[in-house]
């Protein structure tokens, strides 16, 4: 498998008012094309801050990165801000929870649609309004010549996001971002946006990161999934795996968490203490105070990241060399 | 011991969004719901959003007035109280927000915040005292947070200090509106572990809203479920999730992302959206989006049937 995108030992960190956030503190992660692997965990653990380097959104000024991030052979982390605004939209693109952060609210549906055409493949406005309608139908709202005229304050949260989902999808990318796109809508709604995702997915053919605390979205619809705490990749595995044979402890704390429907114990599982601030690099597994497992291996250095088996690499050296006996 | 807390009937609340006061525009949040609480349940009201629970919430709280119906809280007819008719009755019930960051002025430390709900409700500083220091174990939170201000405090801990003044007073029936959803998983489940001891101590009577529906079967003893300003089925949790009978409430249920990677039972697929509480369709509400829908649904407006012993439900298909 030759990765699409490949990122190595990011690390970010960001001035902030109260001083320097080591935010993302060694990310690995990889993505072939046609993929959708889900990116999870809790929140603050880095996995929008992640979506938002690749994209290049972070202020220049007042973020410090190292590591790399390729795309298709090409480091992002330093290249030309021409190369980046012609990639972004154009080869990756990126939605939000909040389809308002991107869509113009003085402008019409088929103008904001319309606009992407014009900017990126240079054609005529009669064209650009025909491919905004063709768009309009492929993200499902129809009719798209009632729709090309509404404003997005008419539309419900979830019309909006398919507005956002066209734009982004305008120049059928490569690659789409997706940074929690249904957290703000009801499950029913949620429904229909995912199954719109897996749907052009396959139309398009693009790989899609799914940035997203629920472990129900990934396990209907991501290939697998990276789990994040504290600014790293802690596992990565099939979906399958996470859930039935997550090594870090982090991610099986997670998943032991979800109410299930027909869950039968009273109490759930919880987890104790709070994610650590991030005012300085860890040096050492960010999970150890809250670990059960935990021991002076851990505390002592950054836990290495190691395959378990084919497709499943996990950071805990206690549950690697089941030093935990087979918990 | 009398057999309801808490009883409403045919509950409407609809707001007036236009028009004028002979032709009103009206938007029905709220039509004919009944429920009737039990001393010592949690009472859970799930839905997707606009549905009407927090409207309903509020009604039962007599937060705001009523356009019809009827509530009787603790034996007393309470729907048509004045503000002052009302005061004696807010020590007996709070209500306890989604937002746990709103929830508390930011200007005070939250101990401030937290004696003034006692003081409010005629305790006096010793009792309040007392008690506070109870219920800072029982939510298992260090006293001295009642020094800090809740910018100093996570989600999860500022949660836990919203439970605890809602329960300072000693309320005999408590509105949870949505407690657990803005908080990450881990930090939900620690709330809805703190719910189920304090039901196991406090035997409290709670109406638990929510749109989650694993969220209500975990916790809740009874289940309506809630569309477009109606209650469309209702039942204790166990006969609700071990057969469900309305289509929306299956629609629900199916749509929620399982977390289990075998399970692969056919999904359904909503089309459309809830329509709009302002234009009402004739007949089922549901109708446009479901799949069972025939000529009769789409004219008739169902009425809640017991289709099995305590399971109620409002639809055509029964
Ligand atoms: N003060 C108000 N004025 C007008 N409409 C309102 C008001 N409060 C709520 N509504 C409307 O009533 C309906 C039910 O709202 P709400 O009870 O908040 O639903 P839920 O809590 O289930 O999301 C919605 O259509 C909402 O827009
Ligand atoms: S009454 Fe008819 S439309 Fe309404 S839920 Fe039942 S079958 Fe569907
Ligand atoms: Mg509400």
């Amino acid at each position: 498998m030759s990765a699409m995108l490949e990122i190595r030992d990011l690390k970010v960190d960001l001035m902030t008012q109260r001083g320097i956030v080591y935010a993302l503190q060694g990310v690995n992660l990889a993505l072939a094309k046609g993929e959708l692997p889900g990116l999870a965990g809790g929140s603050g653990c880095g996995q929008a801050l992640t979506a938002k380097a690749i994209m290049r959104l972070l202020p220049r000024d007042r973020s410090r990165f190292s590591g790399s991030i390729r795309f298709e052979g090409t480091e992002l982390l330093d290249a030309k801000e021409k190369y980046i605004n012609k990639l972004r939209g154009d080869r990756i693109s990126m939605i939000f929870q909040d389809p308002m952060v991107s869509l113009n609210p003085l402008m019409t549906i088929g103008d904001q649609i319309g606009e992407i055409y014009r900017i990126h493949n240079h054609v005529s406005k009669a064209e650009a309004r025909k491919r905004a309608a063709e768009m309009l139908e492929l993200v499902g709202i129809p009719p798209a010549d009632k729709r090309m005229k509404q404003y997005p304050f008419e539309l419900s949260g979830g019309l909006q996001q398919r507005v956002m989902i066209a734009i982004a999808c305008a120049c059928k990318p490569e690659l789409l971002i997706a940074d929690e796109p249904t957290t703000a809508l009801d499950v029913t709604i949620q429904a229909q946006i995912l199954d719109l995702l897996k749907t052009l997915r396959k139309e398009l053919n693009m790989s899609i990161l799914l940035i997203t605390h629920n472990f129900g979205i990934v396990a209907e619809v991501c290939d697998r999934v990276s789990v994040m705490y504290a600014g790293r990749v802690i596992e990565t595995a099939d979906t399958r795996d996470i859930f039935r044979n997550a090594k870090h402890p982090y991610s099986r704390a997670l998943i032991a968490s979800i109410p299930r429907a027909g869950g039968e114990s009273e109490y759930l599982p919880t987890i104790p203490g709070a994610p650590p601030r991030l005012f300085e690099r860890i040096n050492g597994c960010a999970y150890a105070p809250r670990c059960p497992y935990a021991c002076d291996v851990c505390r002592s250095s950054v836990p290495e990241t190691n395959a378990v088996s084919e497709n499943h690499t996990a950071a805990c050296p206690v549950m690697m060399n089941d030093m935990a006996g087979n918990i | 011991m009398q057999e309801y807390l808490l009883t409403a009937e045919h509950l409407t609340k609809h707001y007036r969004v236009g028009g004028n006061k002979r032709n009103p525009k009206l938007l029905h949040a709220l039509d004919d719901v009944s429920i009737a609480v039990r001393p010592g349940e949690i009472y859970g009201i799930v839905g997707e959003s606009g549905c009407g629970k927090s409207t309903l919430g509020r009604c039962l709280l007599r937060l705001t007035d009523l356009t019809d119906g009827k509530i009787v809280f603790d034996g007393k007819d309470i729907s048509k109280l004045d503000r002052r008719g009302l005061k004696p009755l807010r020590r007996d019930m709070q209500l306890i927000f989604q937002n746990p960051y709103s929830s508390f002025d930011p200007k005070y430390r939250l101990g401030v915040s937290l004696r003034e709900v006692g003081r409010a409700a005629h305790m006096s500083d010793d009792e309040i005292n007392e008690k506070l220091n109870t219920l800072m174990d029982t939510i298992a939170l260090p006293r001295d947070m009642l020094t800090r201000s809740p910018s100093e405090l996570s989600g999860g801990q500022l949660q836990r200090l919203a439970i605890a003044r809602a329960l300072l007073p000693g309320p005999k029936f408590i509105v949870a509106d949505e407690p657990v959803s803005a908080l990450d998983v881990s930090v939900q489940a620690q709330i809805l572990n703190l719910l189920v001891d304090l039901r196991k101590q406090l035997n409290m009577t709670m109406l638990f809203i929510s749109h989650e529906m694993t969220v209500v079967e975990h916790l809740c003893d009874r289940v309506a479920v809630m569309y477009l300003g109606q209650i469309v089925e209702n039942a204790p949790t166990k006969t609700l999730f071990a057969n469900l009978l309305h289509p929306y409430t299956r629609a629900l249920m199916s749509a929620i992302p399982k977390a289990d990677p075998d399970d692969h039972s056919e999904r359904i697929l909503l089309s459309g959206e809830i329509p709009s509480a302002i234009d009402i369709p004739k007949g089922c509400r549901f109708a446009g989006r479901c799949s069972h829908a025939t000529e009769r649904c789409l004219n008739e407006v169902p009425t809640m049937k017991e289709v099995e012993p305590d399971h109620f439900v409002s639809c055509f298909l029964y």
